[in-house]
């Protein structure tokens, strides 16, 4: 199917995928040479490097770091699931069949609402909440989730229309109304998929969460910044390793889930 | 049999996983404990200082310092330091997905665990592995360790995004090379093509189109991630953020936060028509 794309659309975007590098490269102003630490800089690799193999592990701020980087990630999925799911019913389009030019003018508010929301970073989001609000943990979870949401209720919104016709046509047949055909036919079918997909963001929320530690907040980043400045390698090491670990722990299961979830 | 005798077979023969039951009752509790036994609440948000904090930040510090209106006032922002914080984010997203796009397709021609019904690499497990361990890592804290050692260049940044996302490009170029059509493969594996021959005369070209469209789709969030790294030091985006921040110009804080936005949206442009054009 795709081996027959057009051979000169996909030479032309190779040749531009080339062309664009290059002048991005001269722009920086950037030299391959560089690559290459000196002085100073090989030897912060050869004592990290070092100091990989003995970790230092204080387990009880280890661990509480873990929980904090958890329930931030928890709190901030679950309050964006709970955005998301609404924004995504009004933002697909099967949701609007039958209806005339005010839904489609609504439907397309509410689309470009949710760009806005996940085209900001969630640690832009983070630094602009800090400035207007001072630090307190709900800020950390509203910066998550509101990226997040604007993601889930995009995905959302796109799963729901790609789901299939057959339920829908059948209650159509029986006649249900507008909105039983999509409470009943087609929003129940796109709930596996979409619950799949909201917990591979937990995944990513895991990670924003332990980045947000670099802004203050008491999760794994805020660990590895403060030892790395101490130059404590071992235990920046301690802390990237239960990092790692956590996010391929993560990783598996879900996967583990997914094939039991999605057949 | 009756209705309910019928309804109640239907019920009986649902789909039950014992690990779906346990991650619902774990959801339910994390969920709780993350909203009802800790500290983060709502109640927070509507303190008395941190409402007349809100307040004074939408209405007295970001607003823009503009005596000669918001227009000239924008003009002057944007060539201060607008136009140079834009490129140089969009820059340092298209090294680092070049050089991500570059290792990934390396990576994913080991990564397969079948060619075409072929005996894979010997290296398949490594290689995968290596995936593993190059996405594990966000790219913010890579970065960070990198600029240790690199200084404060565009480096470290551009590394961090390329060394993720050759990681995710390396398994979905990976999944790419194992959905491939067999025939044309074994075909040619019976004419007595080389490894590399295959590599290069059949995998590659059947396989582009596709792995370019994972391609762009990384290219969109390297951008999103690349708004970010600055504010470790590097000249991008958010490096500009931090600056503003510190010096208390929020209006300026703003802006820029809002620059970003546009830029990811021309990114997500940028790679729809590519998408579009590859189908």
């Amino acid at each position: 199917m795709l081996a027959t794309a057009p051979m000169s659309n996909r030479a032309r975007i190779l040749l531009s995928i080339a062309i664009a590098s290059l002048a991005a490269y001269l722009y920086l102003g950037i030299s391959v040479r560089e690559l290459f630490p000196r002085g100073n800089g090989i030897q912060i690799v050869q004592q990290f490097a070092a100091a990989a193999l003995g970790p230092e592990a204080n387990t009880q701020n280890i661990l509480m770091a873990l929980l904090v980087t958890v329930k931030y990630a928890v709190a901030a999925i679950t309050l964006a699931f709970a955005l998301a799911l609404p924004l995504s019913v009004i933002a697909s389009s099967s949701f609007w069949s039958g209806c005339g030019i005010t839904c489609h003018v609504l439907r397309w508010v509410v689309r470009s609402f949710i760009a806005l929301m996940r085209s900001v970073h969630e640690l832009l989001w983070a630094v602009l909440l800090l400035s207007a609000m001072g630090l307190s943990p709900i800020s950390a979870v509203i910066a998550i989730a509101i990226p997040y949401a604007g993601t889930l209720a995009k995905v959302f919104s796109d799963i729901i229309d790609e789901s299939s016709l057959k339920a829908e046509n059948a209650l159509n047949s029986i006649g249900a109304s507008r909105w039983q055909k999509f409470f009943f036919g087609r929003l129940p079918q796109a709930i596996p998929d979409i619950l799949s997909y909201a917990f591979y963001r937990f995944e990513c929320a895991l990670r924003s969460s332990a980045i947000l530690g670099f802004f203050g907040f008491p999760t794994l980043g805020y660990y590895i910044k403060l030892e790395f400045d101490n130059l404590n390698y071992a235990k920046v090491w301690a802390y990237l390793y239960v990092l790692l670990a956590m996010v391929v722990v993560v990783e598996y299961y879900s996967m583990q889930l997914r094939r039991r979830f999605v057949a | 049999m009756s209705r309910e005798q019928a309804v109640e077979q239907l019920w009986q023969r649902r789909q039950r996983s014992k690990l779906v039951r346990f991650t619902i009752v774990l959801a339910v509790i994390a969920t709780a404990w993350a909203w009802m036994f800790s500290d983060i609440t709502f109640a927070d948000l509507f303190t008395e200082q941190r409402v007349k904090n809100w307040n004074r930040f939408w209405t007295k510090d970001a607003v823009p310092d503009a005596p000669n209106g918001f227009g000239a006032w924008l003009g002057e922002q944007m060539s201060a330091y607008g136009y140079k914080a834009l490129f140089a984010t969009l820059a340092i997203s298209v090294v680092a997905i070049f050089i991500a796009g570059a290792s990934g397709l390396l990576l994913s021609f080991g990564a397969a665990r079948t060619i075409g019904g072929l005996q894979p690499s010997r290296f398949s497990p490594v290689t995968r592995m290596i995936c593993i361990v190059l996405r594990a890592i966000p790219e913010y804290v890579l970065a960070f360790l990198l600029l240790a050692i690199f200084g404060a260049t565009a480096w470290p940044a551009i590394l961090a995004l390329a060394i993720h996302n050759a990681g995710i490009l390396g398994r979905l170029g990976g999944e790419v090379v194992e959905n491939l059509p067999s025939r044309p493969l074994q075909s040619l594996d019976a004419l007595g093509a080389s490894r590399s021959k295959l590599a290069t005369n059949a995998v590659f070209p059947m396989g582009i189109a596709r792995y370019l469209l994972y391609f762009f789709y990384r290219f969109e969030t390297c951008v999103r991630e690349a708004t970010i790294l600055g504010m470790l030091g590097v000249v991008s985006l958010g490096y500009y953020v931090v600056e503003a921040r510190a010096h208390n110009d929020y209006d300026q804080m703003l802006l820029l936060i809002c620059l970003g936005a546009v830029l990811v949206f021309v990114a997500d442009v940028i790679s729809d028509v590519a998408r579009k054009l590859l189908q």
